[in-house]
């Protein structure tokens, strides 16, 4: 049974190459996959027990994380020039200058005059790290639903206009806004970026399929776009000594594995130990079970019970989408087979919120999914 | 040759003999069962924990509280029952289409049947997410039907005669506006559709024996109508006016195949998702092999039907083993060279 009742939600990662378009590029996309299947069977990849295979999987969006920058290490957090990405160290030696170009995650030199003020945030983390140094953005991408926001960061901003959907924001309303800087997901929005920068100097960061380690990054890189480098250090000591405290609730000694599930009435999907929310509780000491042999690429990937069953992680974070009650994965807490789990046995299974833990990211979502970890965790 | 065949209508072409006819047919049920029963071994033997088919047996023989005996009982014995009633289902609602409208073209995912029922799937998921799992597949197959019933007013059938493509061309605009529709559910509603998409593609990997006692009534209800229908559809295929002129009741005929379309392919959508091509391209092949004969094209097609969905089960658990694709990515990637071959020699021999 469930032992707490938190709730949230997640982001589709197999579906990122099938979303854009109809149909019957669905059907196209399949028999990509498909080929997938012809080369996992011709190298014999697939066994009858439960080892590794060498078909790699990489969903788009997970290869255009990978592709931007490799995973940064979380064992500690960024505070420093010297732990940032090349990216930011880069731009953060721009700050203070009047006029600076600063190197989006895309690779492009963007030219950002002055302290930009509005400025308009495809991502509600960009929309949490201006915030931090005091910039609340005029307009952002909420999906068109303004409760995707947790309210530890609504509470910080002001009233903004929504731009509609996060993977296609609308480009008419952004430019009513008449904003002096765009910050755009690279990820998601690699396709529109050309528009966006007709509107305004657009910059695109790492926010979806990234970790928090690059999510660290991209603030510091926010702060350089906006100036505010000093501030924006000062904000992340302050997260470093926060994360550091939460950390410090947890019983040290406790290396359990664990995942992190997504599930709905069709479906559940394990992420890999590169998943946003799967990182923060990497960095608070718990082992991420999902890594290696097919885990390694790709972030999300559909599973079975069976499946589940012989990863038998010690603790289960599980979303489920909209937050439903029940899910595949409550229905299957009435099977033998998943009642002989250790994370069942040992009643460590958590439903959690699927808006903090999967799609928010950024270092306040950082913040509240390391304290509601520890809290369910039972701390020491 | 195909032409005659494919066009799903044409008379019983005139054999060298029974006798031969009827051995084809032997043959092909024999490889049917052959390839279905070994299908349905292999898959019972995949998965995380291993197990080779002695132990699947050892583990079905042992306590029902050993977890080996839970694994092949309660998760792989499901999904491969499902798998041969879903393929079984949407073939024969494939071929009561196709001989019901007269059209090589009609299916389930041709004339909005798996499209109706795919869009009531998605809305339920993601927009009325109280909707609790045996509510959404009578919601499902409500939605076959409703899209069924659109087609069919759209094609005027219920004013007497229906002309074939007029049938065809409302099933494919009802078919985009469904597809539409679906789309735009899920453009809009991005924030909960991860598992959504999968289930898009049609597959049976996450099956239970809940699935299978909601899908069993509407499956057993469906295939007897089809039987039902056999004879009817032998007189159908000898034209529209002929059978009319034989005192066959053309409209009322249509209705039944539709409301078999609905309880088969309807409910194999609504658990299953809308796994695409079985219903199309597996009565083309079973008449290829064994002719026109509805009596004996309904069942062949249920049997290979649950032969390739079964068989593509097995294969996309080796896409990226041990964690899951959808069965329909494969389905189409099985049949169609084996569609294509059949086709071709068939054209080569009557050349």
């Amino acid at each position: 049974m469930l032992k707490n009742s938190r709730t949230v939600r997640n982001r589709p990662h197999l579906s990122k190459a099938l979303r854009s378009t109809k149909a019957s590029s669905l059907f196209a996309a399949a028999a990509a996959v498909a080929c997938l299947a012809v080369t996992a069977c011709s190298t014999g990849s697939a066994g009858g027990a439960g080892g590794g295979s060498t078909a790699g999987g990489a969903t788009a969006g997970a290869a255009a994380a990978s592709s931007a920058s490799a995973a940064s290490p979380v064992s500690s957090i960024v505070t420093s020039d010297s732990a940032a990405d090349a990216n930011a160290r880069a731009n953060l030696a721009q700050c203070g200058l009047s006029v600076r170009h600063v190197t989006d995650a895309s690779g492009t030199v963007v030219t950002i005059k002055g302290d930009p003020s509005r400025i308009v945030t495809v991502q509600p983390s960009f929309a949490d790290e201006a915030s931090l140094v005091g910039v609340s953005p005029i307009g952002i991408g909420d999906d068109n639903d303004p409760s995707l926001i947790i309210p530890q960061i609504k509470d910080r901003l002001k009233s903004y206009t929504s731009i509609g959907l996060r993977q296609s924001p609308n480009v008419a309303v952004i430019g009513q806004l008449h904003p002096q800087l765009i910050i755009a997901d690279y990820v998601d929005n690699v396709s529109m970026l050309g528009q966006l920068r007709a509107i305004a100097p657009t910059i695109a960061l790492l926010s979806d399929h990234t970790d928090y380690g690059q999510n660290l990054d991209s603030a510091l890189n926010v702060g350089a776009a906006l100036n505010r480098c000093a501030p924006m250090k000062a904000a992340l000591a302050a997260h470093a000594k926060v994360m550091a405290r939460i950390k410090a609730e947890l019983n040290q000694a406790d290396h359990r594995t664990f995942i992190f599930a997504l599930s709905n009435k069709k479906n559940t999907s394990v992420f890999n130990y590169q998943q946003y929310a799967t990182t923060v509780v990497s960095y608070l000491g718990l082992t991420a079970a999902a890594r290696g042999g097919q885990f390694q690429a790709g972030d999300a990937k559909g599973t079975s019970m069976e499946t589940l069953v012989t990863l038998n992680p010690g603790v289960i974070f599980y979303a489920n989408e909209n937050n439903t009650p029940a899910s595949l994965l409550t229905n299957w807490e009435q099977s033998p087979v998943f009642q002989a789990m250790t994370a069942y046995q040992d009643h460590a299974i958590y439903h959690v919120d699927q808006r903090t833990w999967s799609l928010m990211r950024g270092v306040t979502a950082s913040e509240v999914i390391a304290q509601q970890a520890v809290s369910l965790l039972g701390g020491k | 040759m195909a032409a005659g065949t494919l066009a799903g209508r044409a008379r019983p072409r005139p054999d060298p003999s029974a006798a031969t006819r009827h051995a084809t047919t032997g043959v092909v049920v024999a490889l049917g069962l052959a390839f279905l029963v070994a299908g349905a071994v292999w898959d019972l033997c995949i998965g995380a924990s291993g197990m080779s088919p002695a132990a699947v047996l050892h583990a079905l023989a042992g306590p029902a509280s050993s977890i080996s005996h839970q694994i092949v009982w309660t998760i792989r014995m499901p999904r491969v029952l499902l798998a041969a009633i879903v393929g079984g289902t949407m073939a024969v609602s494939g071929v009561i289409m196709q001989g019901a409208a007269a059209n090589p073209l009609a299916a389930p995912d041709i004339v909005g049947v798996s499209a109706g029922a795919a869009l009531v799937g998605v809305a339920g998921t993601v927009i009325f997410t109280s909707l609790s799992g045996t509510a959404l597949v009578l919601a499902s197959i409500g939605g076959a039907a409703a899209a069924a019933f659109c087609v069919i007013g759209i094609a005027g059938a219920g004013q007497g005669r229906t002309g074939t493509a007029r049938l065809a061309l409302a099933g494919v605009t009802v078919t985009a506006m469904l597809l539409a529709l679906t789309q735009a559910v899920l453009l809009l509603h991005q924030t909960g559709t991860a598992g959504v998409f999968f289930w898009l593609v049609g597959g049976v990997n996450f099956a239970s024996w809940h699935d299978i006692t909601t899908v069993a009534p509407w499956a057993a209800a469906g295939m007897t109508g089809a039987m039902l229908l056999a004879r009817p559809l032998n007189i159908l295929a000898l034209g529209e006016d002929t059978a009319r002129g034989l005192g066959l009741n053309v409209t009322r005929i249509r209705i039944i195949g539709v409301l078999c379309t609905v309880c088969l392919a309807g409910s194999a959508v609504a658990v299953a998702g809308p796994i695409a091509f079985v219903g199309l391209i597996v009565p083309h092949i079973v008449r290829l092999l064994v002719g026109t004969n509805h009596l004996v094209v309904i069942p062949v097609s249920g049997l290979l039907g649950a032969a390739l969905v079964t068989l593509a089960d097995v294969a996309c658990r080796y896409v990226q083993f041990p964690f899951e694709t959808p069965t329909g990515v494969v389905t189409a990637l099985l049949g169609t060279p084996f569609f294509i071959y059949l086709a071709r020699s068939q054209a080569r021999r009557t050349r």
